[in-house]
Parts: C-alpha cells; sequence; structure tokens
C-alpha cells in the first residue's frame, strides 16, 4: 500500500501539490455555499421579526 | 431556448438550482477518475521522474486562469455595453474562481519548481506575468467591494477586466519572447506536442474536468449574485413560499 503511493524523492512535492489543489478547488466550492446558505437564513430571520 | 429567457434573472436562478448540484456531483467523480490517473497510471518521466505528475492540476489550472480572465473580460463588456444585468454578474462572479485558480496555478508550478529548477520561485516572465493576473483578480473583487451602488461598480471593475486583457497574450507568449526558466509550450504545439500521447490524455482530461468545475462554480456563484441582488424583489419572495 505505501508503495502504492510512493512517487520516490519527489513523494512530498507531488502529494503537496495536489493535496493544495484539492484544499483550494474545494474552498471554491463552500464558500459561495455557505454564503448563500447565511444570506437566506439571515433573510429568513429579519422576515421572521 | 431564446437567449433572452436565460438571461432573465428569475429563470437563470430557479432553472440552474438542481443543474448546479448535479454538476457538483459529477464534477467531483471526474476530479476524483482524474487524480488517480495522474498519480498512478500514468507513466513516470525519464527525466523528471515523478514530479512531473504536477503537470495535472498545474497546467489546468494555468489554462483556466487565462480563460476565467477572458470570459470576465467578455461578460464585462457585453454588460458595459449592453447593460445585460446576468452578464454583469457572471463578469463579476468570475473573479474569485478565476483567483482561485491562479492561486493553484503559482503554488502547484512554485513546488515544482523546487525539485525541478532548484528554487521555489524566479522573477522570470512567466511566473511575474502570472502574479500580476491573481494581482488583478484581486483588485477588481476590492474595487467591487469597496462601492455601494453595485451597478456602478460592474462598469469600472469591467473597465478594470478589460484594460487588463493586455496581461493574457504576455502570460502566453512571455516563454517566446523573453529567455524564461519556465519551459515552452507542451499541447498547444498541435501539429507535434511534446508530451507522449500516454501523458497528454490526462492532462487534456484534467483540461475538461477542470472547465467543468468553473462551470458549476459559476453557476453556484451566480446563483448566489442573483439572490443578493433580488432577495427584496417580489418574485424572490413568491419564491421562498412556494
Amino acid at each position: 500500500m505505501i508503495e502504492f503511493f510512493d512517487m520516490g524523492k519527489h513523494t512530498v512535492f507531488v502529494y503537496v501539490a495536489y493535496i493544495f489543489s484539492i484544499v483550494i478547488l474545494l474552498l471554491g466550492f463552500l464558500i459561495p455555499h455557505y454564503a448563500m446558505k447565511k444570506e437566506i437564513a439571515k433573510k429568513n430571520d429579519k422576515d421572521n421579526k | 431556448m431564446n437567449i433572452s429567457k436565460i438571461a432573465n434573472l428569475k429563470f437563470f436562478y430557479t432553472k440552474t438550482r438542481k443543474i448546479s448540484s448535479f454538476l457538483s456531483a459529477f464534477t467531483l467523480i471526474l476530479f476524483c477518475i482524474g487524480i488517480y490517473w495522474g498519480l498512478f497510471i500514468a507513466p513516470t518521466d525519464y527525466l523528471q521522474g515523478n514530479s512531473y505528475r504536477i503537470m495535472y492540476v498545474h497546467v489546468p489550472a494555468a489554462w483556466l486562469s487565462m480563460q476565467t480572465y477572458m470570459i470576465m473580460a467578455a461578460t464585462g463588456f457585453i454588460a458595459l455595453v449592453w447593460k445585460i444585468k446576468i452578464m454583469e454578474i457572471a463578469s463579476i462572479q468570475c473573479a474569485p474562481i478565476g483567483a482561485f485558480f491562479t492561486i493553484i496555478a503559482l503554488v502547484t508550478g512554485m513546488v515544482w519548481g523546487k525539485p525541478t529548477w532548484g528554487t521555489y520561485w524566479v522573477w522570470d516572465a512567466r511566473l511575474t506575468s502570472e502574479l500580476i493576473l491573481l494581482f488583478l483578480y484581486i483588485g477588481i473583487m476590492v474595487l467591487y467591494s469597496a462601492y455601494s451602488d453595485k451597478r456602478q461598480a460592474i462598469k469600472i471593475t469591467s473597465l478594470l477586466a478589460i484594460i487588463g486583457l493586455i496581461n493574457i497574450p504576455i502570460i502566453h507568449y512571455s516563454v517566446e519572447w523573453w529567455n524564461t526558466l519556465h519551459q515552452g509550450p507542451t499541447v498547444t504545439k498541435f501539429e507535434k506536442p511534446s508530451a507522449h500521447i500516454t501523458m497528454l490524455l490526462p492532462l487534456l482530461y484534467m483540461f475538461f474536468v477542470f472547465n467543468m468545475y468553473f462551470l458549476s462554480i459559476l453557476i453556484k456563484r451566480m446563483r448566489f449574485g442573483i439572490y443578493m441582488r433580488e432577495k427584496n424583489n417580489k418574485w424572490m419572495e413568491e419564491l421562498k413560499n412556494d
């Protein structure tokens, strides 16, 4: 299993690049998703008052 | 379906709700396949070893950083000339997406640069012009948020986006115009690409996946932009009560 993930002496660089990209792409999805949810909840609270 | 119908904010907001969720899920599946292909199936490079695999996230991100900017400028131009609301929203919502792609391109490029060039950063033409692209995206977002009148803001940001277009050919041709550490074009030489087909196919696949990601996030962000602009309008209230 470890051999499967091993990229030799460049393992760290390859995985850092991929993990960083995944984190940023995930943020790109989550930020507008939760921003919209927050705004809808805020508007509903305001309307209920 | 005619274009004027799609340009209608209410129509776009209601019709893209399910499309957005479906596209996001579909992109996630495609992305997982692409990651596996790039990391474990594509062959090892005889010169760079495995570090070249960074290409499968770095190159599509760099392409998309430029493509997103061109879309932002084009939609900004349409918004400026024909004052179409949906284009105004599309233009400004492209900025954060493009900034994210540029950050990925810069950081993965730095990580790739260390084992390949022996340094994380050099002030050469390609890297510097890509950094300027990031500053343009940030500048556009800051400028937009500085205005309380968002329709006025979009006029200014569209103008800046159009002026900043000059940077796109500079990024693309920088490796040909100047002596840089960055390698020359690999894929755009269509008659004879430098990369072998077994390495090229996953790259083109990842380019497609990044485009799908762009589309799904743009729709998501545009829905958010429409909500923020129209949340006090009657049709949005009616939609909430449905």
